[in-house]
């Protein structure tokens, strides 16, 4: 049984004319895997990874179905969700310096959220925060639990994040962008981290990483699926993903990013911009960008479909051609 | 080939105070740029690389008169840049552009896209009158917006078109130089690639230089000529950009190739990365600044300041690591 299904997932923001920014959205995570959630600006994944902890903005509806380890997430009363949420299941955000409370000492902050699910005693929880930093690899843990964020640096501070999260031992980590705004060697240490992390629970922690960067998930998923537009538009292992891409806008941004010594070929970006939610084209949503479109792609929207398995793994791709595309990494 | 701009030995420096701003003992400086030499030549790309606090956009700001070092020069065809005043300071500012990493940030809120690439052209009359909004349509054009951009104002447009409405600015005045600093890292991938390509085509097609910063390793890749990589505030490897990414000398510039995600999944295994967080530009380590990060360092390393030189038989490459200087066969 997987850790979590996420069966047709919708996200609505109501309004007098309502917005649906995720469409139809369904995964499985694997215990022990990371799972990546690549899209650009726009594409739904933070929603979704939102949707999962009850986090969504106000105004926004989530329908379809959560099943996380056997409990449905959907529907669940507050207080319960509460109970789920930072035990359970627990998310990293981009940016360390506004998740953490910038009055408090990073050992206190760590210290409540053991609190928040633990019944234990102020001591014990001090003891567990230093060795959680410990555990994040943080030099010298017993001086920089009595240090406030501000002095941290960037990636110090990711790496509380982290010690916050992976505090209660959750079985779902969900790390939305959490290198988005560290410095390169930074952001391989801190994803170098997390593998780590995974890899000790023993298949006990599985890990939704989102991202913009498929070069990240490249290193560091097991499987991915893409989005554009709110919609799943490839799913695969990692390696069917990076070797046989089943969908145009797959190719389209493995073309779009500079290659190691393929200096001055020219790249082949997507032409135009994502479409807001409220102007998508008919049929599929990525036709008005597509290198590869016929006049049937816009007559209805193709389905998310098995799409074979080209020598790299099974996959599933949202495109009525995915079987004529023969792009291989050149 | 003539030096179209060259840096000679530039030093900034920001006085900060310890402790309580107030308060705090005076006397420590914080380093931004301390002792850079690097040139563009005619029709070249000098990419500059490095993470925060590297000084690569005080850098920026000093190549473009923007701000004036505490010591050193800026030439421009042989002219000392802060010597100017009249005429000459207003053909240096023709001559020299600037695009920002935020496009958000660096267009006048208030003013149509019409007004923004106009004023450039008005201001050094470049254009007879009557020709000016033809002149704007052709510059819009060659960054791929339509004559409908016109009398639009920069809400109205997606981070990629804002930045595609500074580069026209910038060439309005068809600059010999533009330096960019960080001029994608707001944009999503597809429009990353969509950038380059312009100002790929647009150095090939009018002969322009580029200086041109960046963290992302890929883009400075296969865009730069040369490239010259930063380390708190100095340059500590400097080489022709196939030499630099075939094989780094700089133990530093090896760890930043080894961090930047690539696109092959089973690429992983082999990387180094670079130990802990960059130090701060206030408190930088004696000796040679990368070394307690460096996974190479050996005796000298803490003590000596190691000089940026040419290693034996390494024609055309300058390095500052005692890897590659006479303390190498102590």
């Amino acid at each position: 049984m997987p850790l979590i299904d996420v069966n047709g997932l919708n996200i609505y923001f109501d309004g007098k004319t309502p917005v649906q920014v995720v469409k139809d959205v369904s995964f499985q995570i694997e215990k022990g895997e990371v799972f990546g959630l690549a899209g650009e600006s726009g594409s739904g994944k933070s929603m979704t990874a939102l949707s999962i902890l009850g986090l969504l903005p106000g105004g926004a509806k989530a329908r379809g179905s959560i099943n996380f380890n056997g409990t449905e997430l959907t529907g669940l009363s507050p207080e319960r969700m509460r109970s789920i949420r930072g035990k359970e299941i627990s998310m990293v955000f981009q940016e360390p310096m506004t998740s953490l409370n910038p009055v408090l000492r990073v050992g206190y902050q760590i210290r409540e959220a053991l609190q928040a699910h633990m019944n234990i005693s102020k001591k014990e929880a001090d003891e567990r925060a230093v060795s959680l930093l410990r555990d994040v690899r943080i030099p010298a843990p017993e001086d920089r639990a009595r240090d406030y964020p501000h002095q941290l640096s960037g990636g110090m501070r990711q790496r509380v994040m982290i010690a916050m999260a992976i505090a209660c031992g959750p079985s779902l980590l969900i790390a939305d962008e959490p290198t988005t705004a560290l410095d390169v060697t930074v952001e391989a240490q801190i994803l170098d981290l997390i593998d780590g992390l995974v890899k000790d629970s023993g298949k006990n922690m599985s890990v939704l990483l989102v991202t913009h960067d498929l070069g990240i998930l490249a290193e560091h998923a097991t499987n991915v699926a893409v989005m554009y537009a709110g919609r799943i538009v490839e799913m695969a292992p990692v390696r069917a993903i990076f070797e046989t891409p089943g969908h145009p806008y797959t190719i389209g941004l493995l073309e779009s990013i500079p290659q190691k010594g393929k200096r001055g070929r020219p790249l082949k970006p997507i032409p135009g911009a994502v479409p807001p939610p409220y102007a998508l084209p008919p049929g599929c949503k990525f036709s008005d960008r597509c290198f590869f479109k016929i006049p049937r792609c816009t007559e209805a929207e193709p389905e998310l479909r098995p799409a074979g398995d080209r020598g790299t793994g099974p996959r599933l791709a949202r495109c009525i051609r995915t079987e004529e595309l023969q792009w291989r990494p050149s | 080939m003539a030096a179209l701009l060259k840096v000679h030995d530039v030093k900034k420096h920001y006085p900060v105070r310890k402790g309580f701003a107030l308060f705090g003992p005076r006397g420590v400086s914080l380093k931004a740029v301390d002792g850079v030499s690097v040139s563009v030549e005619e029709n070249r790309v000098l990419g500059m690389v490095g993470e925060s606090g590297s000084g690569k956009s005080t850098l920026a700001r000093i190549m473009t008169a923007l701000l004036k070092p505490d010591s050193g020069s800026v030439e421009f065809e042989g002219k000392n840049v802060f010597g100017l005043s009249g005429k000459e300071l207003k053909a240096f500012r023709r001559a020299v552009q600037i695009i920002f990493q935020d496009p958000f940030a660096s267009l006048n809120p208030r003013a149509t896209v019409f007004e923004t690439i106009a004023e450039p052209l008005k201001i050094h009359g470049l254009v007879p009158r009557g020709q000016i909004r033809d002149k704007v349509a052709a510059l819009l054009s060659e960054v791929g917006l339509g004559p409908d951009a016109l009398g639009r104002y920069p809400h109205e447009f997606s981070g990629g078109q804002r930045q595609r409405v500074c580069i026209a600015r910038a060439l309005a005045v068809s600059p010999r130089l533009i330096v960019a600093d960080e001029p994608l890292s707001a944009l999503d991938v597809s429009i990353q690639a969509q950038i380059i390509n312009i100002l790929a085509g647009l150095k090939a097609r009018t002969g322009m230089s580029y200086v041109f910063i960046s963290h992302d390793l890929r883009v400075v890749e296969y865009l730069s000529d040369e490239v010259a990589v930063m380390y708190l505030g100095r340059v500590v490897e400097h080489s022709g950009a196939e030499e630099l990414f075939a094989a780094p000398l700089h133990p530093y510039t090896a760890g930043l190739l080894a961090s930047a995600p690539g696109l092959d999944p089973s690429r992983k295994s082999e990387r180094q990365v670079p130990k802990g967080d960059v130090p701060s530009p206030i408190d930088i380590p004696p000796g040679c600044p990368f070394h307690p990060r460096c996974p190479k360092r050996f005796e000298p390393c803490d003590r000596v300041f190691p000089k940026l030189e040419q290693p034996a038989g390494q024609q055309g490459r300058v390095v500052a690591c005692h890897l590659w200087n006479s303390y190498r066969n102590l």
